[in-house]
């Protein structure tokens, strides 16, 4: 009797099984393509800061010191109230942030008339607004944070992201249940031997890396739930920031008033800010400066000896002002806890996703999972194509060749393509005139071009031979990218490493490293085409 | 389609349905749902495709989804 049911349970979960194969397909191929680009710009934007080093060269002349004292703060709060006061009085928002390692000018946002922020420096001795030649027009590596969350596209990007992201987890689950011999197979590894290698590739990175997938793709999806599941939120609240604030315990938000006003000094409410949080400040915000409902915090600076020990850690503490009479609303400490385990469940995976504690080594595992990750997703796809190219299943009846000829086209745009335009993105940084106006946007409109021209490029020739091609130009365009930094801006990597520049030298090892890499992949590539053409003659002639 | 639009129209009643029912302040217990909503996506959309037809697909999705809604417009 239990023999019968353990049968009749097996039947069931086999017949789960095969259905769960078709959704693990289609899923992981259509997220895969975006996957594949969200993969590897998020696993490049765990870098972003030395990225920005390396792609701002002028900005780093400037030296920022490691500590800055209280004298030395507020002077350059006062220096940039003053900018803002004179050339920004009625923006609807204002934003400084101190000089430090990252960002060693004074950093600016401000709301401009027609939507979104503008982001400047000063320079901390002089007050003065950078120009382009002191403060290259570029986003810096923060242009991978931006691809990686929204596609440069706003909230529709954070919709498409979200979408894929669910897509992914989907893939994950059902990929577990299909594969019942996971430890079996965990230790199977068929090297060079076609269709087998590349599931064996696929099924090997994805179990080593499971843990990581997981966790990347649910925290990624949850520190976004608040956007995704707004409409659950506005059945209880009036507008999201209610939400916020009460989840918070904070004083209710404020909406504009319509008298005009003025704020007080912002020099003054940092330094009672300051005193009242015994920690240095980092920066200083006023909402609706112009209007008499103005409200201003400061934010205290995270103690990176707490900050980055813990997984769960609640910032540096801030206190919210009215601006315009400077009372003081409302304070956080540093690091205070808030009685809510959801709360913190937030907090700990927005920490583990962006890598805001355990330092460097927490990063490297970041970028070494992410582009593992990345290779997994890449084998699935081109799994996929091998799969139908070697049985024709006539999935879409006659348009079946066409069909395929689409996904075929797509895989290379979403993987070679990508990459292509990734290393192109630094050749515009390089590239790219100096007073362009509007810089920092065509570099990013030379990404998404690049990506389209790779995209054509693949749908206009035959697959094998763009693959080669697309993988030739992604490994020069590496290996000749310290020579185009030499030719721009006369530096090299030996000059970084003895000046000690560590993270511009680490990116230009980095490129060098993938070009070889793809340099290695491509000769693979080719040799493999020129046996498969010998042996296409040999048969030929017998 | 059942899958990805029907369980996120399920998600969200749930996730607006726990927001009430859940014991504690109102922020926690939304901030709760919120949490669990992609773990109960994912789990909606297994469910899904483990149906025999795209009908009945909709109908585990849509029934559980109309009655926590209702729930939670009576509970609020």
């Amino acid at each position: 009797m239990a023999e019968l049911n353990l049968a009749a349970n097996t039947g069931e979960i086999g017949r789960y099984r095969r259905l769960m194969t078709p959704v693990h397909t289609w899923a992981g191929l259509v997220a895969g393509w975006l996957l594949f680009a969200i993969f590897v710009t998020g696993t490049l934007a765990v870098f972003d800061k030395p990225l920005s080093q390396w792609l701002n060269p002028e900005l780093y002349t400037l030296t920022a010191s490691e500590s800055l004292t209280q004298t030395q703060r507020l002077d350059y709060v006062a220096k940039g109230e003053a900018f803002f006061r004179q050339y920004q009085p009625n923006s609807g928002f204002w934003g400084m942030g101190l000089p430090n390692a990252e960002n060693p000018g004074i950093l600016l946002f401000w709301e401009l008339k027609e939507g979104g922020l503008h982001i400047a420096q000063l320079h901390p001795e002089t007050g003065k607004l950078l120009g382009p030649y002191e403060n290259r027009g570029t986003e810096g590596g923060h242009h991978f944070v931006h691809t990686h969350f929204e596609l440069h596209a706003g909230n529709a990007g954070i919709w498409i992201v979200g979408a894929v992201t669910m897509l992914m987890l989907l893939s994950l689950v059902s990929g577990v249940i299909i594969h019942k011999r996971i430890f079996k197979d965990f230790f199977t590894l068929r090297l060079f031997k076609g269709q087998r290698s590349w599931l064996d590739a696929h099924t090997l990175l994805a179990v080593l890396t499971l843990p990581f997938l997981l966790m990347i793709s649910y925290s990624g999806l949850a520190i976004q739930a608040k956007t995704y599941f707004a409409p659950a939120i506005t059945q209880h609240y009036d507008a999201p920031f209610g939400f916020y604030t009460d989840l918070m315990q904070e004083p209710p938000f404020k909406t504009a008033t319509g008298e005009s006003a003025s704020p007080v000094s912002l020099v003054e409410l940092f330094a009672r800010a300051e005193a009242e949080l015994d920690q240095p400040g980092f920066f200083i915000n006023v909402e609706r400066p112009a209007d008499s409902s103005a409200m201003s915090h400061v934010f205290g600076l995270p103690d990176p000896a707490v900050s980055d020990d813990k997984v769960l850690y609640y910032g540096g503490g801030r206190v919210q002002f009215n601006a315009v009479n400077g009372e003081m609303i409302h304070v956080r400490m540093p690091n205070q806890q808030m009685n809510s385990g959801a709360f913190a469940a937030e907090i700990m995976l927005e920490r583990m996703h962006m890598a805001e504690f355990g330092g460097q080594s927490y990063r490297w595992l970041l970028f070494v999972l992410g582009l593992l990750g990345a290779t997994m997703i890449a084998a699935g796809t081109v799994l996929f194509w091998i799969k139908r190219r070697q049985g024709n299943l006539r999935e879409f009846g006659r348009a079946t060749p066409l069909v395929y000829r689409v996904i075929e086209t797509l895989n290379i745009a979403a993987i070679t393509g990508l990459l292509v335009a990734c290393i192109g993105f630094f050749w515009a940084n390089r590239l790219l005139p100096m007073t362009l106006p509007d810089r920092a946007g065509w570099e990013v409109t030379a990404f998404f071009g690049i990506w389209l021209l790779m995209a054509v490029h693949a749908a206009l020739l035959p697959a094998a031979r763009v693959w080669m091609q697309q993988c030739w130009l992604f490994a020069v365009l590496c290996l000749l990218l310290p020579l185009i930094n030499l030719l721009t801006t006369g530096e090299h990597f030996i000059h970084y490493a003895r000046q000690g520049q560590w993270s511009e030298f680490a990116v230009e090892m980095g490129a060098v490293i993938f070009g070889l890499l793809a340099l290695w992949l491509s000769r693979y590539l080719t040799r493999r085409a020129k046996v498969k053409d010998h042996s296409a003659l040999a048969m030929g002639a017998g | 389609m059942a899958a990805l639009l029907g369980g996120y129209l399920f998600t969200t009643a749930f996730v607006s349905c726990l927001a009430v029912i859940w014991p504690g302040r109102l922020a926690d217990a939304m901030q709760t749902g919120l949490m669990l909503s992609f773990a109960v996506y994912s789990g909606a959309m297994i469910w899904t495709f483990s149906q025999p037809n795209w009908q009945r697909a909709w109908l585990v999705m849509l029934i559980p989804a109309a009655i926590m809604w209702e729930m939670m417009l009576w509970l609020s």
